[in-house]
């Protein structure tokens, strides 16, 4: 017996909607999945497997090392230490300073009654440039004896001011001033991306909070510390974990630059780890390097965003 | 869409186009135009090149190959369609993959990539090793005719450990000095005056050197700043008589005597201000006209022909310690042919292995390719050829390689010590020479026992010249 009750075909027509806004996520979601199974899950998974192995590609075959790897990575390879410290120092050095200087310029420009859009472009176009293209001209620039910073230092302090000091910096060469000078021109590049996340963190600000702390005789630095960071948090916490985690893997502006010297005073873990991989041919060995490099980033981004968890709420 | 639109658009297009129009880098046309029935018959390989009647059965065919050196490729691409004249149903295509090596390590693994591809012999330890190239064919390819016609087979420098031809010769290449022609006439200076030995230059480089109103150097005399450093110190260290690598292959020898003596000759022309270690680097600095005389490989003749049409230099051969080329004038590398792939079906490899036959049996090809790399052709009896005779900086090279060492592999090992620990040091100043060596010494040792290398210094053939008994 079939039942022809009048809610039936209502509820039909329910299903076929559902079923078509099923069938609409699916087909949202099923690509970005597949793309991403493709290109980041299976070649994690491969390449943590890999990483249990003495793993040369070209070779038929790859022994199985257990945690050799690891062990050699952490206790023999005089190089893991020292490049993770160089990009500690990386990170110390770009991710603060670079936030700062992004968050002035972007309440700068901000504050601006017109031309916001002008100056938005103009901090921005380094974003745009190619690093390596960057990389190279900002060598050009450091370069000690005919560079423009040296030529212009050259001139302030000499020429001018009369003093008796040696303007001839050792922007690259020098292993002191060689991770600085490569952080500087960093930061110089990222500055405009970290500025616009700003001004749209500081777009989403009321503005009846300022004209209320206004009236309550609130001042300037008043309200920016009162309102705007707190209100900023969560784009400083995207900022700062975002930079941790791209600062930890920096490797073109030394490739191009410094090519990890003088010294080894600009080696990265990811250059280190380029090198094992591509010219030595020990993927392996570079799986550990890398899944070394994952766990510092995770748990340093865990810890991050423990501390900077949003506490206001307005 | 705006016609205020259209235009900016338009003009951005043509902007782009523009931008990235432009003329081949470095690019060596074909000395002779031949026709394709002008190149049967080539003999070059000891088995002549005969026209078959037909390749792959006459059904098409595309070869894929697979070079990352803009002037090799460009130079491949003229040649090949006369291969295809032939054969019509074959087509050649040509691809240039600047940074081939990642490639490679995917794609063959795989099962993919190319059926021929450019090979350099530092891919030896590797794809030799895991038989990822195909032996030459005997029958295409003559081993005694290669062992008697081309330099480096009487010493195994091409073959694997049953005597198979793994790769070819296209001729070697070493460093010279490169000279500005201005800059050395309006010193007064005349051929008389090339520098034999390092003092020499020193004297010469301080005649040549000028210096800005405060003192410091505006032309260098000698510039050698950034990675020529270590690849001088190698150079000199071989002629004062001591091999880079210990016999064994597992060590390095870095911190001797000699290693001391080639960091104090290369300190002395910074002490003596004819180069300053906040200088250029000294291809910049030869390119920009701030600098008289470097040090290059041969490389650099094509390179500054092609990028610096009026810059006048000409070449010098490197000056020794002794003004002697014995024990050693430095060293040496080869510039090695292309490869076959392993992993095609032989089907695909018969076609591919016919091409290279055909390709490497012609003469003015060999001349072709050596003067695109600017070497001395590996191939003996085109020494003379008056393509090559026409080329001043590859006739000295061709007198200067008979005393040149062929170290097998360049590891990475010897850069990791070489460019921090010699390199930065010295331009960075304020480290002693043993504390260099030393620190140069420990990493080089540590890098040669992570992975295995193919050195075959002792091969040289004056073996007999250099300091006995070497570790």
């Amino acid at each position: 017996m079939q039942l022809n009750l009048p809610f039936a075909r209502k509820s039909t027509g329910n299903e076929v909607h559902l079923v078509g806004r099923r069938f609409m996520i699916l087909a949202a979601v099923i690509p970005p999945l597949i793309f991403y199974a493709v290109w980041l899950v299976i070649p994690m998974i491969y390449s943590l497997i890999g990483s249990l192995y003495d793993w040369n590609p070209y070779a038929p075959e790859a022994t199985y090392v257990g945690l050799g790897n690891f062990a050699e990575a952490l206790t023999q390879d005089p190089l893991v230490g020292k490049s993770l410290v160089n990009v500690v120092y990386y990170v110390v050095l770009t991710l603060p300073l670079g936030a700062a200087l992004a968050l002035i310029v972007a309440v700068m420009i901000n504050s601006l009654p017109r031309l916001k859009g002008l100056y938005r472009v103009i901090y921005f176009l380094p974003v745009v440039t190619s690093a390596v293209a960057v990389s190279v001209l900002w060598r050009w620039l450091y370069q000690q004896r005919f560079g423009l910073f040296n030529q212009v230092l050259n001139i302030i302090l000499v020429d001018t001011l009369h003093l008796d000091v040696n303007p001839n910096v050792q922007w690259l060469t020098s292993p002191q001033i060689a991770m600085p000078s490569v952080a500087a021109m960093v930061i110089w590049q990222g500055l405009g991306f970290t500025m616009v996340l700003f001004l749209a963190g500081l777009s989403s600000i009321p503005q009846e909070l300022y004209e209320a702390a206004k009236i309550d005789g609130a001042g300037a630095w008043q309200r920016f510390r009162g309102i705007t960071i707190p209100l900023l948090q969560p784009t400083m916490v995207f900022v700062l974990v975002t930079g941790l985690i791209g600062g930890m893997q920096v490797f073109t502006p030394m490739y191009v630059m410094t090519q990890g010297g003088p010294v080894n005073a600009t080696k990265t873990i990811v250059f280190h780890l380029y090198q094992k991989a591509f010219t030595l041919f020990r993927f392996g060995y570079a799986s550990s390097l890398a899944f070394i490099l994952f766990a510092i980033i995770l748990t340093l981004t865990l810890i991050q965003i423990r501390f900077l968890r949003t506490r206001w709420q307005y | 869409m705006s016609k205020k639109s259209h235009m900016v658009l338009a003009l951005v297009l043509l902007l782009s186009m523009v931008l990235t129009a432009g003329g081949p880098v470095g690019a060596q046309e074909m000395g002779v135009q031949l026709t394709a029935e002008e190149t049967l018959g080539g003999d070059a390989t000891g088995v002549v090149y005969e026209k078959k009647d037909s390749i792959f059965n006459g059904e098409p065919i595309t070869l894929e190959i697979w070079d990352w050196f803009t002037s090799r490729t460009l130079l491949w691409q003229q040649w090949a369609p006369l291969y295809t004249e032939l054969y019509p149903n074959v087509t050649v295509e040509i691809t240039r993959i600047p940074d081939m090596g990642t490639k490679l390590v995917t794609a063959i693994p795989a099962g993919e990539g190319p059926d021929i591809y450019a090979f350099h012999n530092s891919m030896r330890s590797v794809f030799v090793v895991n038989d990822l190239t195909e032996p030459f064919p005997e029958d295409l390819f003559d081993p005694a005719y290669y062992l008697e016609n081309y330099y480096g087979f009487q010493e195994g420098h091409f073959q694997d450990d049953q005597g198979r031809i793994r790769y070819l010769n296209y001729g070697a290449m070493a460093a010279e000095l490169y000279v500005n022609t201005r800059m050395w006439e309006e010193a007064g200076l005349t051929e008389a005056d090339a520098p034999k030995t390092w003092d020499d230059l020193l004297e010469i480089a301080k005649r040549l050197t000028k210096y800005d109103d405060a003192g410091n150097i505006d032309v260098a005399g000698f510039a050698f700043n950034g990675g020529d450093i270590g690849v001088i110190w190698i150079d000199m260290i071989m002629q004062l008589g001591r091999y880079v690598h210990t016999a064994d292959g597992m060590g390095c020898q870095i911190d001797t005597p000699e290693g001391r003596r080639a960091l104090e000759t290369l300190e002395a022309f910074y002490d003596a201000n004819v180069n300053s270690r906040d200088f250029l680097e000294s291809g910049e600095a030869f390119q920009t006209e701030k600098a008289a005389i470097i040090y290059s490989w041969t490389w650099r003749s094509g390179n500054l022909r092609v990028n610096y049409p009026d810059l006048e230099f000409f070449t010098l051969p490197l000056p020794t310690f002794t003004g002697e080329w014995l024990p050693a004038y430095g060293r040496q590398n080869y510039d090695v042919s292309h490869v076959v792939s392993a992993n095609k079906p032989p089907e695909r490899q018969a076609v591919a292995w016919d091409f290279m036959h055909w390709i490497h049996s012609q003469d003015e090809y060999l001349v072709d390719m050596a003067l695109t790399l600017n070497i001395p052709p590996g191939y003996k009896k085109l020494a003379t050829h008056p393509r090559i005779l026409a080329d001043p900086p590859l006739a000295i090279l061709a007198e200067a390689l008979p005393f040149t060492v062929f170290p097998g592999d360049y590891p990475i090992a010897l850069d990791d010590a070489l460019i921090p620990y010699v390199q930065g040091n010295l331009m960075a100043g304020g480290v002693s020479i043993d504390d260099m060596l030393a620190q140069a010494q420990e990493t080089c040792d540590l890098g040669m026992q992570e992975s295995p290398y193919w050195i075959v210094e002792r091969t040289y053939i004056h073996d007999d010249q250099m300091i006995p008994d070497q570790p």
